[in-house]
């Protein structure tokens, strides 16, 4: 059977965990699973960080290696980007700019980000755990319009045996 | 073999690995998944490893003795099908591209088998034979 896994997101000063997340909508408060019209940003502004990582469950996989993430689709709005790095510790999210996610996610399998296991030794997983933390930061600028932005689509690939 | 647990595996390529002590392994037991680690523990023993589509006429195996590649029966060409190969060892892994759409639900899920082996040739460079396959059981020769 093939691993099972799921995206989990922390939130507040404690790692307050939430596996199954289910949206990535960034927004003006940290906090998970955020409907953008109740906490939406203001132009110029940034969203809290996000702080996100893969959750592997399952009994019959040997390892997961390999694992990569990069934004595959969905363009920017005039002065939108998203930061991003991976491989991080926990730490609470902030608004201000972020001095983790400092650049812009990668688009091509080519560059995209390598994700380490929650230990960052091997890069393997090989029993049901957590990867480490990828940090997501959504950036606007004065000269962003107003209204929802664009849907993005991120791709997640992983060697597993 | 469950027929069940191969349709919840989500899997439609299965391994079976043949060790020199003429024993066979295979991923799905009765109710029982094995782990490819088993496989893993026993690399020196192995002598044959393929794949197999659930819904297909298709196999892929593995010589490990003289390095070779079968796709039902049939050798593929190999550029390096002469050469002396040694320390034949076996590739073989499952690749999940994941996209998930802005709600981070999954909007499309491939799995991609890549099956072969890498060798050292006499020049004592390590080189990698490999097919790949999808879930529909096509197949590219190459990485």
């Amino acid at each position: 059977m093939a691993a099972v896994y799921e995206w989990s997101e922390s939130n507040g000063v404690g790692q307050v965990i939430t596996d199954s997340i289910s949206n990535l909508n960034f927004g003006s408060n940290d906090s998970v699973n955020i409907v953008p019209a109740t906490y939406p940003i203001d132009a110029g502004n940034n969203s809290f960080e996000k702080l996100i990582r893969a959750k592997f469950s399952g009994v019959t996989f040997t390892s997961i290696s390999n694992m990569k993430f990069w934004k595959s689709a969905g363009g920017y709005k005039v002065g939108e980007s998203i930061k991003a790095i991976a491989n991080q510790a926990y730490v609470q999210p902030v608004v201000t700019t972020s001095i983790l996610a400092v650049s812009s996610v990668p688009e091509s399998e080519g560059t995209a980000l390598s994700i380490q296991e929650a230990g960052g030794v091997t890069g393997i997983i090989s029993a049901p755990g957590y990867t480490k933390y990828l940090v997501l930061q959504l950036q606007t600028t004065g000269s962003t319009p107003a209204g929802a932005v664009n849907q993005k689509t991120f791709t997640f690939q992983y060697d597993e045996v | 073999m469950s027929t069940l647990n191969i349709k919840n595996s989500k899997l439609n390529l299965i391994w079976t690995a043949r060790f020199r002590d003429n024993t066979i392994l295979s991923q799905f037991e009765g109710d029982k998944e094995n782990k490819f680690k088993e496989v893993q523990d026993r690399f020196r023993e192995l002598y044959h490893f393929s794949i197999h589509h659930i819904n297909k006429p298709l196999t892929i195996g593995v010589d490990l003795i003289r390095g070779l590649i079968f796709l039902n029966q049939a050798q593929i060409a190999d550029n390096d099908l002469i050469k002396t190969k040694d320390n034949i060892r076996l590739i073989f892994f499952r690749r999940h591209k994941v996209q998930l759409a802005n709600n981070f639900v999954e909007k499309n899920h491939s799995i991609t088998y890549f099956i072969g082996y890498q060798y050292t040739d006499k020049t004592g460079r390590n080189k990698k034979v490999i097919v790949q396959a999808d879930q529909e059981g096509n197949i590219v020769i190459g990485d």
